[in-house]
């Protein structure tokens, strides 16, 4: 690029970074400077700029009362900036409409060039590319893997190849599987070329006209395709990506062919995940599902395999295990990772993640369909509250794995004795009960009994099964408050909701010191009872 | 022979008819025990329907295709209609039951059979069946109409606030009895009470009773009126009017308690001393102090626990513990002052 341009432009960059500090600037000192340029680029002899700058000044014209901010102004000088950056080529280096044609791409443009920039961007605005530009190369670096781009181009001027930033930025980029870097420009010697080069741009250009560019770009980023194609390794995490998962299942479905052992499927999903990226910033989101695939690879075994499948959600897919092993196996880890703390960005997180969990037991069945069912389960583990793990729900429940003992004595179920003697109330809590259940993706055991007597000598009293007990005050041959009396001298661990058609103050004061968790008065405030219920139901868990 | 012939025959006839009778029993038990259990059917399929109907969770109404169902589903809305509370509930309950079930009540309220009527009655007490108003006003007219009903009518008219009740109470068919009285001024709303209280004179004893208790008990601020009725000749009204004030806490000036706590009958004397103890004003301390020689024990051991509430009261006991000429009232504050401590 010719001296006198360059200086040119340098003026117009230092114009414009006075007027994104400044306040807005109106269409007169607008004019003024097109003015100004145009006449320097005549007395330099570049006549298409000095009638560019004219034409701008001729528009301008219009709209005097308008207020321009710094990128509005510079928008408005992309006509301008064309004629600099395509100085001495063909009046047509916009980009012949059969080459516009590519992919979709992410571009990052980074670099203090917003003139060259600007350019750019206006030059292709009719390419399928989304455009990022960030200023700083430290801030690039370090959100480039967040942002994803599929190309980075680079602006570096004179004087700046010895920025430690650049040294850095290149670097993080090789860190990626392949994430093609353009380096743009200004001086045209090998030194800086090579440089370049050696720093791991995959292109130096001294700065191109767009279409030149975007042909370059696009080369780079389709030859990006096909080796992320190739690639198996998520970039952030370092853990496989999901386009492994079908190997994987190749393997564990031959395991099980050969020697019918089955695998377990867990897709784990990162709890209010949102929520730290929201108020920590979307580094702490990093350094969290950094954190959580490193632990995951850490706390499995050799055969076990830990894929990011997207977002915060990751499969842990152990083989050779059993249903409920793999649930000692997720409960163990949802503990050791609910105790780790993740720094980010100077604060201590720790953070919990809630997994559905499907045993893969039969080989006929696609990849698709262990995924879809252990999708469901994480779905009822998050409407469950999170940090919980699901069993998904298969159609031939009850098989030989799950005899109904061991059904009884899953902690995930709950247990709802209803003592009355009144038939009706009976019905209408476990229907409300059973709305609770369903609203909250859970199952539950519902007993029913219709005095006191009868719940003490049953087989559910005898378990000692922590559970919630809604018992009458008043009922025939037993009377609530004793019975109340009996669990609580046998420290059963119950949760217990007392009903009662009496009204006194001390009556109720005298029923809670006896030890019940909630008291509730007859005739029943709908909403009020339910609302009790649920609060005892959720004490369950704790 | 022929004596023996006739006494075999009648025996026989007897016998003959006592095996119609059990016949007839057993008959009439089968298919009331049949009935009962097509009820109950009935009521386990559609109870949850109406429980979902009642809450606004279902919208879609279900209709009694036959008089059976129809109590099938009554005595459920009945039932339903004491375990639940709320205003949508209560509305549903009422649309329901005036919707289909007016004739079946209307039959019922003109029944010859007494407790017939009287279901009917309780039954559009618990649903809420205003619509009712006129065949009830009909029936409290009728001769046939019995002390019960009446009581009854009365308390369903106070509920619904019917205004005629007024009038109703004032000059009942049958005597009242207080509790009657209690039950129905319980249930009248502010407005219907103020109607009472200005026709206050009207009432017969028991309703004046009642109605000076119901002050206390819901509440009313009715300090005039009842400083008023201590003015009565009648010891039965100074008495509960000082009940009521006492449990309000209306506040008294000294020379009208005193005359109270000096009443030669110990009923009053016990009711003005609580309502001194629910004054909390020390210049009643000497006057209480008095009573703690009371000749009645209830006094005595109303006035210590009403001396130990005022300020100052504690002191005043552990004087007379020691110092007290009575030896009741010494023995009366040593009580206390020992359950304090």
């Amino acid at each position: 690029m010719d001296r006198s341009v360059a200086s040119l432009l340098d003026r117009i960059h230092e114009q414009y970074e006075r007027w994104r500090t400044g306040p807005p600037l109106d269409g007169v000192e607008l004019a003024r400077f097109f003015n100004a340029v145009g006449r320097t680029a005549a007395v330099i002899g570049l006549s298409d700029i000095a009638a560019e700058a004219e034409r701008l000044i001729h528009r301008l014209n219009g709209q005097t009362e308008r207020q321009w901010t710094a990128e509005e102004a510079l928008m408005e000088m992309v006509p301008l900036l064309r004629c600099f950056y395509e100085a001495g080529e063909a009046a047509s280096a916009t980009i012949p409409s059969s080459h516009r044609q590519g992919p979709k791409a992410a571009i990052l443009l980074c670099g203090n060039d917003p003139l060259f920039f600007a350019y750019v961007r206006g030059a292709l605005q009719t390419v399928p590319w989304r455009f990022t530009t960030i200023p700083s190369l430290e801030q690039a670096a370090a959100s480039m893997f967040r942002l994803s781009p599929d190309c980075i181009i680079v602006s570096v001027k004179e004087g700046e190849w010895e920025n430690p930033d650049l040294t850095v930025l290149l670097e993080r980029a090789g860190q990626r599987p392949y994430l093609p870097v353009v380096i743009v420009r200004r001086d045209e010697g090998k030194e800086g070329r090579l440089k370049g080069y050696e720093l791991g741009a995959d292109d130096v250009i001294t700065t191109p006209a767009a279409d030149e560019l975007f042909v370059r770009v696009r080369r780079l980023i389709e030859k990006k395709r096909k080796i992320d194609d190739l690639v198996l390794i998520d970039e952030l995490t370092g853990v496989y990506n999901r386009k492994y998962l079908p190997r994987v299942y190749a393997r564990l479905r031959s395991d099980l062919e050969r020697y019918g052992a089955p695998s377990c499927l867990a897709l784990l999903d990162l709890d209010h995940f949102k929520q730290v990226n929201d108020r920590f910033g979307h580094l702490a989101g990093d350094a969290v599902l950094q954190k959580l695939a490193a632990f995951l690879r850490q706390h499995t075994r050799g055969v076990d395999t830990v894929v990011r499948f997207g977002g915060e959600e990751f499969v842990v897919w152990l083989a050779k295990t059993s249903k409920s092993e793999a649930r000692a196996v997720l409960e163990r880890l949802q503990r050791q990772f609910a105790a780790e703390k993740i720094e980010a960005d100077g604060a201590l997180l720790s953070c919990t993640f809630s997994a559905g969990l499907v045993e893969c037991d039969e080989p006929d069945r696609p990849l698709d369909y262990w995924l879809r069912l252990a999708d469901k389960a994480l779905y009822a583990a998050k409407r469950g509250g999170g940090n919980r793990i699901e069993e998904a729900a298969r159609e031939k429940s009850g098989s030989s794995d799950e005899a109904p003992s061991q059904a009884s004595t899953d902690r995930r179920r709950w247990a709802i004795a209803i003592v009355d003697d009144d038939e009706l109330v009976r019905m209408m809590i476990a229907d409300l009960v059973r709305k609770l259940v369903n609203e909250q993706g859970r199952k539950a055991d519902i007993y029913e009994f219709g005095d006191g007597l009868s719940f003490l000598e049953s087989p559910f009293y005898q378990s000692g099964r922590q559970s919630v007990v809604i018992l009458d005050r008043v009922m025939p041959k037993m009377d609530g408050l004793e019975v109340l009396n009996r669990l609580r001298q046998e420290r059963k661990p119950y949760k217990v909701m007392l009903l009662t058609s009496r009204q006194d103050e001390r009556d109720i004061a005298h029923a809670l010191n006896r030890g019940a968790d909630e008291y509730v008065t007859k005739p029943f405030k709908w909403f009020e009872l339910e609302a009790r219920l649920r609060r005892l139901l959720k004490e369950l868990d704790e | 022979m022929m004596a023996l012939l006739v006494v075999f025959t009648a025996a026989i006839a007897l016998f003959a008819v006592l095996i119609v009778l059990f016949l007839y029993l057993v008959v009439r038990k089968w298919r009331e025990n049949r009935r009962q259990a097509r009820l109950r059917v009935y009521k386990e399929r559609h109870r949850l329907w109406l429980l979902r109907y009642l809450l606004g969770e279902e919208e879609q109404m279900l209709l009694p295709a036959s008089p059976l169902e129809r109590e099938a589903m009554m005595e459920l809305l009945d039932h339903f209609a004491s375990l639940l509370n709320g205003e949508q509930v209560q509305e549903r309950i009422r649309t329901l039951a005036e919707m289909h079930f007016q004739g079946w009540l209307h039959r019922r309220l003109s029944s010859r059979h007494w407790s017939e009527r009287m279901n009917a009655l309780f039954l559009i007490e618990d649903l809420q069946v205003k619509a009712m108003l006129p065949e009830m006003e009909r029936l409290y007219r009728s001769n046939r109409v019995t002390k019960g009903e009446a009581a009854k009518l009365l308390a369903i008219f106070a509920q619904f606030d019917y205004s005629p009740v007024i009038a109703y109470v004032l000059e009942p068919k049958y005597k009242l009895t207080e509790f009657s009285y209690r039950v129905i001024f319980g249930h009248m709303s502010e407005r219907l009470l103020r109607q009472v209280e200005q026709r206050f004179d009207e009432l017969p004893r028991a309703g004046k009773c009642a109605f000076i208790d119901m002050i206390g008990i819901r509440r009313r601020g009715e300090r005039s009126f009842l400083l008023e009725l201590l003015a009565s000749d009648e010891l039965e009204l100074r008495v509960r009017a000082l009940k009521a004030m006492a449990e309000i806490g209306v506040s008294i000036e000294a020379t009208k308690l005193d005359r109270h706590l000096r009443s030669p009958h110990w009923q009053e004397r016990l009711m003005a001393v609580r309502l001194a103890g629910k004054c909390r004003e020390e210049w009643l301390l000497p006057l209480l102090y008095e009573r703690l020689a009371d000749r009645s024990f209830a006094v005595r051991s109303e006035a210590a626990a009403s001396i130990v509430r005022l300020p100052g009261g504690r002191a005043m006991l552990h004087k007379a513990a020691c110092t007290a000429e009575d030896r009741y009232a010494r023995d009366m504050a040593k009580q206390w002052i020992g359950e304090e401590g």
